[in-house]
């Protein structure tokens, strides 16, 4: 718990003093020699994993049979501050997932992109692996579709969202190329779990007609919708 | 920990099916995982569809709703939903189309505390309220609805199939819908009619009668007066009964009056069909009279007059007429003589009067063997400068060559009526005449039994104008009586026809209509909801008072929306 508070604080901490430096360079003369990087700590990271999130919004009723959603995660970070056993890793990161259904016979379906920008502190446990926690703010394009034969075209709505996790897991160091010349590349096999969270959005879905068309029609709405909730992440990744 | 819903988890790692095994626990844990609402798995089916005076109401059996749709500017619907019982019976719109009734047999059999038992929900649409729920001891199929709006009465009906085991076809469940606040009577009350061997096959609600005039008659201010009563006619397969309506909520309402048909002395089974109530003076005691027709020759006149036995305040006479055939309609009409009876005798091809005291008979020969009939006499009277006091009635049949006429009663020298007069250019069958409300009523449509079209009967012009469709049409009358819709079933033509131009003006839709509702719409005019039966329902919406595909607009998934 003790290590976990630490943790947290180097996150801020190191976030704090990345701006920081661009203010207060040091001139090149007074610095010391820097010890060569720790490439157990200092490195270039891509993850590609499994989500699965539980969404207990009555609006994801009609796009799924449960409170399931699963998506596919992939990220890429890099480690830009070390701190004995700490560093920090902001990165890019994307999850992408599609659900389907049938509400009331009708075929419906819902597809989400999450773009987040995932700032991670770690906790370097030996050579082992590290503990993590991870916020990442960031946006969610969510694109719902219903096929209702009553309709004159699909009832469809895609909209931006903004969103935002925050998880902690672990990262097991599965194998390591032997130490020698050349870059050193790690494989890793880490679990998460936290929550994410989606602004709410209204289902109030038209009619997708042709542009240009001079029908007139409704649409249907179908509540509100938050596609936020526990989460859990599970991801293998490579490292440089 | 247990998990937030549901007793057992539903969820599974889907595609990658990763089994990390401790963090799927966690989130598990945290974030429980159940099942959706069973409202989004079950199909629409096909909803009951109810025309309301400001709307149209889309009975959702499987997910236990009514939901009202309203029409509003730009072809818009709103829509309100009602929960109702479990497993709807029958629907019912009150005559003014302000409430919905809805008859349920609930869970049956229970096999929880939780399941629904049988009842009865009431909609009002015009207030908004909270519908009223009124439970029923055992699930029953048939409703009738009072027409002034007092009295329901949900009974099982002699061809209907019993949800139950064992079931009592006379038993009745009455409604009082308007409640005195100063009385405790039971409301529903639950009677089993008195039986010689019959079952309800129908019921009619009286307007007011004058059955006991030494008590008073004389209401004030609309009330009904002590010695008014009104009346609930059942009938059965063998017999009539009257019940008085009135003194039914009492705590020990009186017994009804069984009005026997059969007779004893024969195996002869006379059955009701059809009864006429005289309700034109309620302060008047001649006036408290019901003819029934039967399926023998006969007319049974009954005058309700006092009576000091009991356990009810009047007694019927009764009177037996044979008007020599079956008649197949009867209506009490005033004539220069007097008030009578008068049946259409179609296998005779005449119509007589009958004079409800005396049984006294007069045949009138007809030009063709009517079957039906109905009065016109508020429609000629009020264009008369000098009103005869006498009825006029249409006539009209179904058999071929019977057409229509006029048959206006009266006396003249030489025979008992003024005149009949045959509209010579109709000589087709008539199926079914409906009345034109508000703006016209001296128009009448005239369906055809055979072919296609149909007729518009001008009351005063005396003339019948045919519209000539491509198919036969399912006909829509608008209540304000501004004009009338046409439709192909399951198809997408569509006319509206105007009054009393009767100019048609086609329209199309882009999907097969079930029905067509004109409807008040919310911001003072009139909409045509036309309903298509696809997917979850959808409608296109007209504007009714200048209709065009142009401005119409397509609602779709009316029964999606969340619950």
């Amino acid at each position: 718990m003790k290590s976990l508070a630490m943790l947290l604080a180097v996150l801020s901490a190191t976030t704090a003093a990345s701006v920081a430096r661009a203010d207060d360079v040091p001139a090149p003369e007074e610095t010391p020699a820097a010890p060569a990087a720790d490439a157990h700590k200092a490195m270039w990271r891509f993850e590609l994993g499994y989500r699965g999130a539980f969404v207990t919004s009555p609006g994801y009723g009609p796009f799924s049979t449960d409170d399931y959603f699963s998506q596919v995660s992939v990220a890429a970070s890099r480690t830009v501050l070390v701190r004995g056993r700490f560093s920090f890793a902001p990165g890019l990161a994307w999850d992408y997932g599609t659900t389907s259904a049938t509400a009331r016979g009708d075929i419906t379906s819902l597809t989400m992109h999450r773009l987040g920008v995932p700032l991670e502190g770690r906790m370097h446990v030996a050579r082992l692996g590290y503990a993590f926690v991870r916020v990442a703010p960031g946006v969610v394009l969510t694109a719902a579709e219903v096929q209702d034969p009553s309709a004159p075209a699909a009832l469809s709505k895609n909209r931006w969202l903004m969103a935002a996790d925050a998880s902690a897991g672990y990262a097991w160091l599965a194998w390591s190329r032997p130490e020698g010349p050349g870059p050193m590349a790690r494989l890793w096999l880490q679990g998460e779990a936290g929550y994410g969270w989606v602004a709410t959005e209204r289902l109030d879905l038209a009619p997708d007609l042709a542009s240009g068309s001079s029908q007139r029609a409704s649409g249907a709405d179908l509540g509100a919708l938050a596609m936020r909730g526990v989460f859990f992440r599970a991801a293998a990744a490579v490292s440089f | 920990m247990s998990l937030a819903r549901g007793d057992v988890p539903s969820c599974y790692l889907h595609d990658g099916r990763v089994t990390w095994s401790l963090v799927a626990m966690t989130a598990l844990a945290s974030g429980g995982c159940g099942s959706r609402p069973s409202y989004w798995d079950s199909n629409v089916g096909t909803p009951t569809a109810q025309g309301l005076a400001n709307g149209v109401a889309l009975v959702d059996d499987a997910n236990h709703r009514a939901v009202l749709l309203t029409a509003e500017a730009d072809q818009q619907l709103s829509r309100a939903s009602f929960s109702v019982g479990h497993q709807v019976r029958n629907v019912v719109a009150s005559p003014d189309g302000k409430r919905l009734f809805v008859l349920s047999t609930g869970d049956w059999p229970r096999h929880s505390a939780g399941d629904e038992r049988p009842s009865l929900t009431v909609i009002d649409t015009s207030s908004g309220a909270t519908p009223t729920r009124y439970p029923l001891p055992e699930p029953l199929p048939d409703l009738a609805i009072d027409p002034q709006g007092r009295y329901a009465v949900a009974y099982a009906g002699a061809q209907s199939t019993s949800a139950s085991f064992v079931q009592n076809p006379n038993e009745i469940v009455l409604f009082d819908l308007k409640p005195s606040s100063q009385t405790d009577s039971p409301n529903p009350v639950s009677r089993s009619i008195r039986s010689f061997g019959g079952s309800p096959s129908r019921l009619t609600f009286t307007p007011e009668l004058c059955v006991h005039a030494a008590i008073s008659c004389a209401g004030k201010d609309g009330a009904p007066a002590p010695g008014q009563r009104r009346l609930l006619l059942i009938e059965s397969d063998i017999d009539v009964t009257l019940l008085d309506l009135d003194h039914a909520f009492l705590a020990t309402p009186p017994a009804e009056i069984t009005v026997r048909l059969t007779s004893g002395a024969s195996a002869r089974v006379v059955a009701p069909r059809g009864l006429a109530v005289d309700g034109y003076d309620m302060s008047s005691p001649g006036d408290a009279r019901i003819a029934l027709r039967t399926d023998d020759s006969n007319v049974f006149t009954i005058l309700l007059g006092p009576s000091t036995g009991t356990p009810n305040d009047f007694a019927p006479t009764i009177n037996l007429t044979d008007v020599g055939g079956a008649p197949s309609s009867i209506a009490f009409v005033h004539t220069d003589q007097g008030l009578r009876v008068a049946a259409l005798v179609p296998s005779a091809s005449n119509a007589v009067l009958v004079e409800p005291d005396t049984s006294l008979t007069t045949q009138i020969a007809l030009p063709a063997p009517y079957a039906s009939m109905s009065l016109v006499t508020s429609v000629v009277d009020a264009a008369s400068t000098a009103p005869s006091g006498t009825d006029t009635a249409l006539l009209w049949g179904s058999a071929t060559g019977s057409g229509v006429a006029f048959w206006t009663l009266g006396k003249t020298v030489g025979q008992p009526y003024r005149s009949i007069e045959v509209l010579p250019d109709v000589t087709q069958p008539i199926r079914s005449v409906h009345d034109v409300p508000g703006k016209n009523p001296q128009l009448k449509v005239l369906e055809l039994s055979q072919g296609s079209g149909f007729l518009v009967l001008d009351l005063l012009a005396r003339t019948a104008s045919p519209l000539h469709t491509a198919q036969t049409p399912t006909l829509a009358i608008s209540p304000d009586g501004s004009g009338m819709w046409a439709f192909a079933p399951d198809g997408t033509d569509l006319a509206r026809i105007s009054f009393p131009s009767l100019t048609p003006l086609p329209l199309t839709t882009d999907l097969s209509i079930q029905a067509v509702y004109d409807v008040a719409r919310r911001d003072g005019g009139r909409a045509l909801v036309a309903i298509h039966s696809r997917g979850t329902l959808g409608a296109t919406v007209f504007d009714a008072d200048n209709p065009d595909t142009a401005t119409a607009r397509r609602v779709p998934a009316l029964l999606l929306e969340g619950p």
